[in-house]
């Protein structure tokens, strides 16, 4: 029961994450129809920018911290502002050939900077408690785990307030549904867009700094976790925020699931799984969500006229 | 939006994500070119004394050139020149460590031509051509040096190396590779063309088991084993494996997915549900550091016999949280030579001449590429005694000469068709620059010590 608990807290946790990230997708993709691959990539740039800050600048963490969230946010505005703004009108598909090509050129020059050592972030969770963990029962809980879990709460209720309240949110909604009625209303279209990609960057980022804090170090191959947030979003739906969420969740789960009871799993079904079967899973449900549901689990369902 | 576009951009971003994510494949590619003939056989003698030196693609009677990439070559101006050829990873996963390779590399050759050279002639390394450690562009990058160098100082990685086996088979050229594959040590495998040096994943991985059980106090009776399938993991596993079978260990374990695959949830599960006395992980640094943290968190401090590449000396720098487990006793870590501060005279060479060219770092990469050229050094040294510094000569002299290093690794006989079964055994330490103290050295374990060396590569 214990390993069920602590298989259940790694897979939420990391659905957490997992759920920063795909909120960003989701955003992008509602308001422009264009899935972003440089997500991940805008990831582990916030990661970056509080290693340096904190660790390479001695600046105080927190202060690094908030500093490196916004400056992602920032960068992500700018390569909306430069590099997909131009493309308004575009196939969607070169669109996101586009993101692909700002993911690579991110990761290049953050490659170079991160050289071969891992980089870490600064923070102080590895020095509360056991290297950074409370046991609670025989279950070993993270604080950065934990952090992650509550941030992905806290994030997605202010992001519900955001979009129902305020009124950049509302127009953020109104253009997510159709963009000519928006610009037709007033709305500047441009602007909404610019704002989707600086709270997706700075979406990334969190999600960046939980992948990489602590001990979990930054180095070149710190983006992959980030990219699994991808089937989280196609099982949840690509249009909707609850729907990433419970995609993130789904996909953690399984993950944390298949990390601890393979062995079990291959006795039931008595053949190996093979090794990375955790990794493989999430894709397995996908497929079979997609399957049913097309659309995932929350996805608007489009009806085509003939 | 249409249902069919949505599912087209679906299916079109998921392909689209694992080919940014595997960086473009490994295409199989077929270059139409005549083999030029081969007179000689690998099995030739080796190293005759003649009178006059025969050359061919690479090298000149015109002296090498004062400097390459901004780097003094120190070639003596009366003297000839051979040329070498670089297939390093400027813009691959190993990009960070390409520079320290290049230029410990480039200083071994600084110093063996500032000390004569080979017999007439200086040796420089020619730019290096960048292989983003990718078998298709390394293909490429060797397509770019073939007619110009008469041997390749270094060709990164071992599923690259093997990639472009048959061109070099066909050019008759031999290079060192800056990889540890047990093939290496076999004509099976390299067809004589790889100049190996340092033992192999394989011996390691047996000798890991062997001096833990030997010198650690503790009782291992099963252990577990992790690194990446397709890379250096599948050589390690297979050492250990032999050697657990020998001691009558048990392996509870083996996570071996390639390394995009790698989950640490998945590692830190099986340590958790199947927990062992002793792991031997040949992963990153990024996954050993989440791994042995993770492990630790759950109350799980089982001793980890590291892989060369498992360890970095960024685990015992002042600030990073992992620091004090690093350095708890409960972990190790194998190499293939000594440290940079070992005390043999090619270490103080190599330090001599890397404070020369005003580097202070004593990174394991530099000895590294340091290490790597010896066994070329002699192998260029037998071709011009024997008169042939012709690529086929040269492979000629490749296929059985003994070989020394100074100390920095015992003297090895190539082409005996046998993998080296010494390794190299460290602790961290921050009290070392290299991250590292030597515990023990040219260590044979009775599992190495037992294993048919002579029937072929491990994986």
């Amino acid at each position: 029961m214990i390993i069920f608990l602590q298989a259940t807290a790694e897979g939420l946790a990391l659905g957490a994450v997992y759920s920063l990230v795909a909120i960003g997708f989701v955003l992008i993709y509602k308001a422009m129809d264009v899935l972003s691959f440089a997500q991940p990539a805008l990831a582990v740039v916030g990661a970056a920018f509080i290693s340096a800050l904190a660790v390479d600048r001695g600046v105080p963490f927190w202060i690094a911290f908030i500093v490196g969230i916004v400056l992602t946010g920032i960068l992500s505005l700018i390569i909306e502002r430069t590099f997909l703004r131009p493309m308004v009108g575009e196939p969607v598909f070169s669109v996101a050939i586009l993101t692909i090509g700002i993911d690579i050129l991110l990761r290049t020059v953050l490659d170079n900077w991160i050289g071969l050592n891992p980089r870490y972030l600064g923070d102080p969770f590895p020095s509360f408690g056991n290297f950074g963990s409370i046991n609670i029962g025989g279950v070993v809980l993270k604080y950065l785990e934990i952090s992650a879990f509550l941030t992905a709460v806290v994030v997605i209720i202010l992001l519900s307030i955001f979009f129902k309240k305020s009124k950049y949110g509302v127009a953020m909604r109104a253009t997510s549904f159709d963009q000519e009625a928006a610009l037709a209303q007033g709305i500047d279209v441009g602007k909404i867009f610019a704002l989707v990609w600086f709270i997706a960057g700075m979406l990334a980022s969190f999600a960046g700094f939980f992948i990489t804090g602590g001990f979990n170090t930054l180095t070149q191959f710190s983006f992959i976790s980030a990219l699994r947030a991808l089937p989280a979003v196609v099982i949840g739906g690509l249009d909707s925020i609850p729907g990433a969420v419970v995609g993130s969740l789904i996909i953690g789960l399984t993950q944390g699931y298949v990390a601890y009871f393979q062995a079990d799993m291959e006795s039931l079904v008595g053949f190996p799984l093979g090794s990375g079967f955790s990794l493989v899973a999430p894709y397995l449900i996908m497929f079979v969500i997609l399957l049913v549901k097309p659309d995932g689990l929350f996805g608007t369902e489009e009806v085509e006229r003939v | 939006m249409k249902p069919l576009r949505k599912q087209g951009i679906i299916i079109f971003s998921i392909l689209a994500l694992v080919l940014a994510a595997c960086g473009g494949g490994t295409t199989e590619e077929t270059v139409e070119e005549a083999a030029p003939e081969v007179v000689e056989t690998l099995d030739s003698p080796a190293v005759t004394t003649a009178a006059g030196v025969k050359t061919g693609v690479g090298v000149t009677s015109d002296p090498c050139p004062a400097e390459v990439g901004g780097v003094p070559t120190m070639a003596d101006d009366s003297k000839g020149c051979i040329y070498l050829g670089m297939l390093n990873d400027y813009t691959g996963p190993y990009a960070a460590v390409a520079p320290a390779l290049e230029t410990a590399q480039r200083g071994f050759w600084m110093w063996v031509n500032s000390t004569g050279g080979i017999g007439d002639y200086s040796v420089v390394i020619r730019e290096g051509v960048d292989t983003a450690y990718n078998p298709q562009k390394h293909l490429e990058a060797y397509n770019a040096q073939r007619e110009e160098v008469a041997a390749l100082a270094m060709s990164l990685g071992t599923p690259q190396t093997l990639f472009i086996l048959d061109e070099m088979d066909k050019d008759n050229m031999i290079g060192a590779p800056m990889s540890w594959y047990s093939g290496w040590s076999y004509k099976s495998v390299d067809r004589g063309l790889v100049v190996e040096f340092g033992s192999a994943y394989c011996a390691d991985g047996m000798n890991a088991l062997d001096w833990a059980m030997a010198s650690l106090p503790v009782d291992i009776k099963t252990i577990g084993i992790m690194g990446f399938a397709g890379d250096y993991g599948t050589d390690w596993a297979n050492g250990i494996k032999y050697a657990a079978e020998k001691a009558g260990v048990t392996v509870a374990w083996e996570y071996l997915p390639p390394t995009l695959e790698f989950d640490v949830a998945q590692a830190v599960g099986l340590m958790v549900t199947q927990p062992v006395d002793a792991y031997f992980p040949a992963v990153g640094p990024t996954q050993m550091a989440q791994v042995a943290g993770g492990a630790f968190q759950q109350g799980l401090t089982p001793i980890a016999m590291m892989a060369a590449p498992s360890y970095n000396d960024a685990f015992v720098a002042e600030g990073f949280a992992l620091k004090p487990l690093f350095e708890s006793g409960t972990m190790y870590n194998m190499a293939w030579v000594a440290p940079y501060e070992a005390d043999t005279p090619a270490h103080a060479t190599m330090r001599a001449t890397m404070q020369a060219m005003g580097l202070e770092s004593a990174s394991s990469f530099l000895v590294a590429g340091w290490s790597s050229q010896y066994h070329l050094k002699g192998v260029l040294e037998a071709a011009v005694k024997g008169g042939d510094l012709t690529r086929a000569g040269i492979r000629r002299a490749a296929a059985n000469v003994y070989v020394e290093s100074d100390g920095m690794m015992l003297t090895r006989e190539l082409g005996q068709n046998r993998a080296d079964k010494e390794s190299f055994i460290g602790r961290p330490d921050s009290s070392a620059g290299s991250g590292t103290i030597l515990l023990a050295g040219n260590y044979v374990g009775p599992a190495a010590d037992s294993y048919d060396w002579n029937g072929g590569p491990c994986s």
